[in-house]
């Protein structure tokens, strides 16, 4: 069941992207400003948010910049009254899906909702699909899609993970990490990038305790 | 044949004398009753005063198909009506109107009246075209079918010297008046162009680039 | 038309019906905007409405766009001025075709102009005549 977070500080806004989510049987929260959808955002998984700019206190360009620093990677669509170039160009900058005008229509709040929850299957399928392609050691496939993940995730940790596990197979560890640490630096919760990344330190370590050793045995032979 | 104006103040009195100097059968239609008893003592055309985007009004002047009408109102919503009364009513054939917001220039070419003249427009072209020595479009005319194009010849523009028949213009295009020391020339196939020459150029907006390219060497 | 639940429409005059009819349509659930060129006007809307209004001249295509016209359900045209109304009512059929529009007119003699563009009016002076008309005639048929 699909649920998206709306933040306005106008009731009657709430209220009408309410009631155009619930004609495609989607459920909402809804919250007044940035610091209750932060919280909200933290409390529960929600597959959108749809924000607007102006509100009192954290405001909408606030509230982006939280979820980017926080790594949240929840597609989010703007709705705003806003209408000048500089505002939307901003907007994009900080990685919405997409700047909705008012007035709006239920339509484009429905259209922008599907579109949301279409981004949030794709990440998860092209991952799968990327994963396989990498297992058969099919290289060039796999950095193509991966390529394009990138740039339509630059702040999530999937992308950096699977380039770690395409090094790994190719034999370049050191590449491989490089970008497995990317991948936690970019969200500490991803557990598939750690486990990964802390297999291969322990391998690491292990071989030169052996080398070690053998280096040391070495020097008592001599 | 009549012409008549619909709406307007002291444009349509002037245009009105103008016009009847020149022999034309004007009939002048105003709302403003003052304005209406001021004009018929001053100029000798049929003045009715009412509103001309009423049916009955028209009607009073006795358009007919062949008349010219031109409305004037400063109202771009009642020139729109009485230009739609006269066209799907009155089977007039030539409606001219004045609009005010120069975005309704468009609007009324979609909403089927061909004639549309924006003042604001106009003259803002033509301050465009004193203050700059670059590249002016002065009008389009044939809905947009053609275009008048005006640009003064610097030093280094590669036609200076040439014939104008061998310049190679494209089809669609050529060079209708020279303004030269203040003297406006109608060039003719051996005519050659100098630097400072003003240029008026007809042409079709698919070879506007083309043409303005061979002129001047520049996109 | 399929039966849509939510409707697009937006309200040109903020006068009495079309703050009337904006208030109606929002209750309903369908989303309205209403449009006038002087903001004191959308003191006329009931605390209960529900849409969006926007200040703006409907004769500068600006403030229709400005309305998302493109995507309107349906227009109406309830200005004080029939002129005015004509304009907004031809622009929403023959640049947007919106699918349906309807224009309050006080004076009956420009329908014709109406009706070859497929708009419906609202005349009040008519409706008055018939309503009256009827109620003559079950007055006098009582009193036989």
């Amino acid at each position: 069941m699909p649920v998206f977070l709306i933040v306005d500080d106008e009731t009657q806004i709430r209220n009408m992207i309410k009631k155009a989510l619930e004609e495609l049987e989607f459920e909402s929260d809804s919250v007044a400003n940035g610091e209750e959808a932060l919280r909200a955002l933290f409390d529960k998984k929600y597959d959108g948010v749809f924000t607007d700019l102006r509100m009192p206190g954290m405001d909408g360009f606030d509230l982006l910049n939280a979820m980017n620093e926080e790594s949240m990677n929840i597609p989010r669509v703007v709705v705003s009254a806003y209408t000048e170039a500089e505002k939307i160009i901003k907007s994009f900058q900080k990685g919405i899906m997409d700047f909705i005008t008012k007035p709006f229509t239920p339509d484009e709040i429905k259209n922008a909702a599907k579109e949301m929850l279409k981004q949030r299957i794709d990440i998860k399928e092209t991952a799968q699909y990327v994963k396989g392609l990498i297992q058969q050691n099919a290289y060039s496939g796999a950095e193509k899609y991966l390529s394009s993940l990138f740039s339509a995730y630059p702040s999530s940790p999937i992308p950096h993970y699977l380039m770690g596990l395409k090094y790994l197979k190719e034999g370049s560890e050191l590449k491989a990490i490089k970008h497995l640490k990317a991948s936690c630096a970019l969200d500490e919760r991803y557990e598939p990038a750690k486990k990964l990344l802390e297999e291969i330190l322990t391998e690491q370590g292990s071989k030169n305790n052996a080398s070690n050793k053998k280096e040391k045995e070495n020097g008592k032979e001599e | 044949m009549k012409i008549i104006l619909a709406g307007g103040r002291r444009i349509t009195y002037n245009l009105a004398k103008m016009l009847i100097s020149k022999g034309s059968n004007v009939v002048v239609i105003n709302k403003d009753k003052p304005y209406c008893e001021e004009l018929s003592r001053e100029i000798k055309a049929l003045i009715i005063n009412g509103d001309a985007s009423k049916i009955e009004i028209l009607q009073r002047a006795e358009i007919f198909e062949n008349d010219i009408i031109l409305a004037l109102t400063p109202q771009d919503e009642d020139n729109l009506i009485i230009s739609q009364l006269c066209i799907k009513v009155l089977n007039v054939k030539n409606v001219y109107t004045l609009v005010n917001d120069p975005e309704n220039v468009e609007v009324f070419n979609l909403l089927g009246i061909e004639n549309v003249i924006s003042m604001t427009e106009m003259l803002s072209g033509l301050i465009e075209q004193r203050v700059s020595s670059k590249l002016t479009n002065i009008m389009s005319f044939e809905k947009g079918k053609g275009l008048v194009i005006q640009l003064t010849v610097e030093e280094d523009f590669p036609a200076i010297g040439i014939a104008l028949k061998d310049l190679g213009l494209p089809k669609g295009s050529i060079v209708g008046a020279i303004t030269r020391d203040e003297e406006l020339i109608v060039p003719h196939g051996e005519s050659v162009l100098k630097p400072g020459d003003r240029v008026a150029i007809m042409c079709k907006p698919s070879v506007q680039t083309e043409t303005v390219k061979i002129i001047s060497g520049k996109d | 038309m399929a039966k849509k639940s939510n409707l697009y429409i937006i309200i040109v005059g903020c006068g009495r019906l079309g703050s009337k009819i904006a208030g109606n349509l929002s209750n309903k659930g369908h989303s309205v905007v209403v449009v006038d060129k002087h903001e004191a006007s959308f003191e006329h809307l009931s605390q209960e409405f529900t849409g969006f209004s926007i200040v703006g001249n409907a004769t500068e295509i600006e403030s229709l766009k400005k309305a998302k016209i493109d995507k309107a359900d349906m227009v109406l045209a309830f200005t004080n001025n029939d002129n005015i109304n004509y304009m907004v009512s031809q622009v929403a059929k023959e640049v947007y075709q919106t699918p349906h529009v309807i224009a309050r007119i006080y004076n009956p003699d420009n329908v014709e102009l109406f009706k070859q563009i497929n708009v419906k009016v609202i005349i009040p002076m008519i409706l008055a005549e018939t309503f009256f008309n009827k109620t003559f005639e079950e007055i006098t048929e009582e009193e036989a």
